[in-house]
């Protein structure tokens, strides 16, 4: 087990490596000057490009480089934005709970909808409405999420006008970013009407959270419809049924808790397509995260931004298979004894 | 739900593992029975935000500062003009005239070259977490504020870039000769010659009173570029917050002495996308909207809760025609042109009839229009005579630069300049579009290195001297705004002779002269005045549109009554 969980941090070590490794030449590539790209400061004066030659050892062999730029990465200095010349770090702790939030909502959101209907399918399989939720998670997983987006804002927000279609919480309510999680904050602060502001995020957070939790959805629904079937049809379930237990506790005691680990395993896989998604989502409604803002970098070809959040995103997704994984080895005996980790 | 599970790492045996399971079993019972009541009480419901106080303005970027004397940038002067700051006098859209501001009384003296002002007592300045002001508003307050503009060796007058681009089209540094203290609350300003437009230009939004004290303040504890960043004004609202791309936020001033404004707070919801500010107007996250398209007015009018507010602007947009250079240092070559656009066409096409054609420089709005002006009708045949006399028959190639960025007085120029080339083909003139972004455009210009320019121009108060002292006259060459490259001595002796009277009828046969010259010689060919547009839901009132730009919340109250009967549906 521990030798299993070395692995597993050696692999996560030496993939952020080559991910470190690639951003660095995609820096050297790039026009410009490599200092400039590095630390974001354009036209540096005297002193300050004595400070980023000393940081970044420019003045040394390029794998001196690549390490310095590892290093002040690692603590925390991704230069500052060639368009506003704050600091990235800085500006990047500010939109990443926006897009966690997002995220994780979607996660939870599609979880909610996916497994029963997934459980459903499975006992019902081969009936109408096995039939009828694979088909509709079929149309649900080819759905474009931008064309999603633009349709939900088109009808809920501006035709219907149920929803709020942009931001993440009407700015009269002043509430200050600490957590940066909007409902957090609005637990935090002191306004006078919280309970509006409450209903107010909600309704701002609906419609991405939806857009973003259609596709995982669709995916917990196919992979909790096999595996339960594969459960369900295991000598252990017949068995139960031969001796007359409620079909209720022998899919929810017996058949669900085996058949929800690959289920958990696929959502990991699933994270990198979420951010994707979710950088899509939040320029469609506006919402002020990570992928709004890497967006706008691209456009105004902003080198350093770019490169942090291929750091933090990749970096990001990495650490989070690599955690899943070793906690569904934990929580699954049978899977150790792939020690190796070939899957 | 997943660390719990980590514990069992160490070891696992057989019950640890049943215990595991029922554990599990018990989280995704409480799971199903939490879907089901989520998805059953998932009903979506807007908020009217009805309860609290404020009105959020959807506005189109980011402001440079907080200063709009540094700036003839509009988006800086809606953030800050008549929010955070007042004037000594100020214009009245309504009245059309010139009323009393922070100072409630002035004189002009009666050779027109001394203004005294008579200074408004006990109103307060503005105090933030740094600042506490421990004195009204007085006359060093009025001094500090124009001295930082005209005099360059003043220690503010470099703080954040030095320039003042309003006051330097206008001269304040020559035209002002001097400010007279006479008692706190009494300023004279003696100026070098007399200038029919200075009261209006004093009363422009970019002549804002700053506090002296809050300047000094900052000079002692070294933190001077707060003093535009960090704005301490006397105005109806409080600057409260900036964050950057995001939004501004204001509170309520409850010391203004104009009267304490209605709403609590006022929040910038900063949304450059024109088709987001509308798509938040409609779902209630905004109040009032900048700037919407031409193409979008439709919509806004079909929708019963918005209000769209029209408003002629003092604007222009025009051709200019390089009068130095081959052929349209020839007057009939210019006249040709004149006869052969189709202003019509390009106001469907382009402002989707939101403006008016321009005959004159002037908009008719203006107290100076030359109504009797002989307009150059759209005449192709009467273009190619034109043209034939001029030894062009056979056409010629011009160059037309333009920038692509999105204007008050055009919404589209790269658009126009494509229909002004496929109008003037048909006359035999080849156009060649040259576009450049619009800071390298107005750069660019100052060389003189193109046939015609398709520009404009925004008039900062209601003087006409503002539509041609700074674009056509001699002086303005220099400068580089005169984008036709054209000097006529007669022109400006008219310009120069209206000035010199203060009274109205006397200056209007002068403008009326310079008009019909402009006319005849045609160093520009004048294509549409554009109207001005906002938007605002219904709920909200006291917002009114002002032709010279700068929008003001000072009266902007929320419906009440109104409010509460959407809600009970």
């Amino acid at each position: 087990m521990w030798f299993y969980i070395a692995r597993r941090i050696n692999l996560f070590v030496f993939t952020v490596a080559v991910l470190y490794l690639l951003v660095f030449l995609m820096m050297s590539a790039l026009p410009g000057d490599l200092a400039t790209n590095l630390s974001g400061v354009k036209n540096p004066t005297i002193t300050q490009t004595d400070i980023i030659v000393e940081q970044y050892k420019l003045d040394k062999s390029w794998i001196n480089q690549y390490l310095s730029f590892i290093n002040q990465r690692i603590h925390g200095n991704f230069g500052v934005s060639f368009s506003n010349g704050s600091p990235i770090f800085d500006e990047m702790l500010t939109l990443l709970p926006a897009t966690i939030e997002l995220c994780v909502y979607a996660i939870f959101i599609a979880l909610l909808i996916g497994l029963p209907l997934g459980i459903i399918a499975a006992v019902y399989y081969k009936k109408t409405s096995d039939s009828f939720i694979i088909g509709a998670s079929l149309v649900g997983y080819s759905m474009p999420v931008f064309w999603l987006g633009v349709i939900a804002i088109m009808y809920f927000g501006l035709d219907l006008q149920w929803l709020p279609v942009a931001g993440r919480l009407n700015l009269l309510y002043q509430v200050d970013a600490v957590t940066g999680f909007t409902l957090l904050d609005i637990y935090l602060s002191d306004i006078q009407y919280k309970n509006l502001a409450y209903h107010d995020a909600l309704a701002h957070l609906i419609m991405p959270t939806l857009t973003l939790a259609l596709i995982p959805a669709t995916v917990v629904i196919r992979i909790t419809r096999t595996s339960m079937l594969e459960e369900l049809n295991a000598n252990y379930i017949k068995a139960s049924k031969a001796r007359g237990v409620h079909p209720f506790i022998i899919i929810f005691n017996h058949a669900l808790p085996n058949a929800i680990q690959p289920v958990l395993s696929q959502i990991s896989l699933q994270l990198s397509t979420l951010l994707t998604s979710a950088m899509v989502t939040e320029v469609i409604f506006s919402w002020p995260g990570i992928g709004q803002w890497l967006i706008q970098a691209t456009y105004q070809q902003d080198y350093p931004t770019i490169s942090a959040g291929i750091l933090i995103c990749a970096g990001f997704v990495i650490l989070i298979s690599v955690a899943t994984d070793v906690i569904l080895i934990a929580t699954t005996p049978q899977r150790r004894s792939a020690v190796h980790g070939s899957s | 739900m997943l660390f719990p599970l980590g514990v069992t790492l160490a070891n696992i045996n057989q019950n640890q593992r049943i215990a595991m399971k029922n554990w599990l079993n018990l989280i995704l019972k409480s799971y199903f029975f939490i879907a089901v009541i989520a998805l059953a009480g998932c009903t979506p419901n807007i908020d009217n935000n009805s309860l609290t106080p404020g009105i959020v303005y959807c506005s189109e970027g980011d402001p440079t500062s907080f200063n709009p004397q540094l700036t003839t940038n509009e988006t800086t002067t809606d953030a800050s003009s008549y929010q955070l700051y007042n004037r000594l006098v100020e214009y009245s859209p309504s009245l059309g005239t010139i009323v009393p501001g922070l100072a409630h009384r002035w004189f002009i003296s009666d050779d027109a070259t001394r203004y005294t002002f008579y200074l408004r007592k006990n109103v307060k300045f503005h105090s933030n977490d740094n600042f506490t002001p421990t004195r009204d508003f007085n006359a060093d307050d009025v001094i500090f504020s124009i001295n930082r503009i005209i005099d360059s060796a003043h220690s503010y007058h470099n703080i954040s870039g030095g320039d003042y681009p309003f006051f330097q089209h206008v001269g304040f540094t020559d035209i002002i000769n001097k400010i007279v203290k006479v008692n706190d609350y009494m300023i004279t300003i003696h100026l070098t010659e007399k200038d029919a437009s200075f009261i209006a230009n004093i009363a422009a939004n970019f002549m804002i009173i700053q506090s002296k004290e809050y300047a000094d303040q900052l000079i002692a504890q070294d933190r001077m570029n707060e003093l535009d960043n960090v704005p301490i004004g006397t105005g109806p609202f409080v600057y409260d917050s900036y964050f950057h791309n995001n939004h501004i936020r204001y509170k309520a001033n409850s010391d203004y002495w104009d009267g304490t404004p209605e709403i609590e707070q006022l929040v910038f919801n900063i949304t450059p996308k024109s088709t987001n500010r509308i798509a938040k107007l409609m779902t209630g996250d905004c109040d009032v909207s900048a700037l919407p398209q031409s193409s979008e007015i439709d919509v806004i009018r079909k929708n019963p809760t918005l209000e769209l507010q029209i408003q002629t602007g003092f604007n222009i947009s025009y051709l200019g025609l390089n009068t130095e250079r081959v052929p349209f240092n020839n007057l009939k070559v210019r006249q040709a042109l004149a006869h052969a656009i189709n202003k019509k066409a390009i106001i469907e096409a382009v402002y989707y009839g939101s403006a008016t054609i321009a005959d004159s420089i002037l908009p008719p709005l203006s107290w100076a229009y030359n109504s009797s002006l002989k307009p150059h009708d759209y005449d192709i045949n009467r273009a190619k005579e034109l043209l034939t006399q001029a030894g062009f028959k056979d056409g010629f190639t011009m160059s037309l630069w333009t920038s692509p960025e999105q204007r008050i007085y055009n919404p589209n120029s790269q658009k126009t300049a494509e229909l002004i080339q496929g109008q003037l083909s048909l006359v035999g003139i080849k156009v060649e579009i040259v576009s450049f972004g619009w800071n390298i455009f107005t750069s660019k210009l100052k060389d003189y290195q193109y046939d015609s320019v398709l520009t404009g121009w925004t008039a900062n108060n209601d003087d006409p001297d503002n539509f041609f002292r700074p674009l056509f006259s001699c002086a303005a060459l220099l400068s580089g705004a005169n984008k036709v490259n054209w000097c006529d001595n007669d022109f400006d002796e008219q310009l120069n002779k209206a000035i010199e009277f203060s009274v109205q009828r006397k200056r209007v046969p002068h403008y009326l002269k310079a008009q019909q010259s402009l006319n005849q010689l045609m160093p520009l060919i004048p294509i549409a005045h554009a109207l001005r547009f906002q938007v605002k839901n219904r709920n909200i009132g006291g917002v009114s549109l002002n032709p010279y730009g700068s929008i003001s919340f000072a009266k902007a109250y929320r419906k009440k009554q109104k409010n509460k009967q959407q809600v009970k549906k």
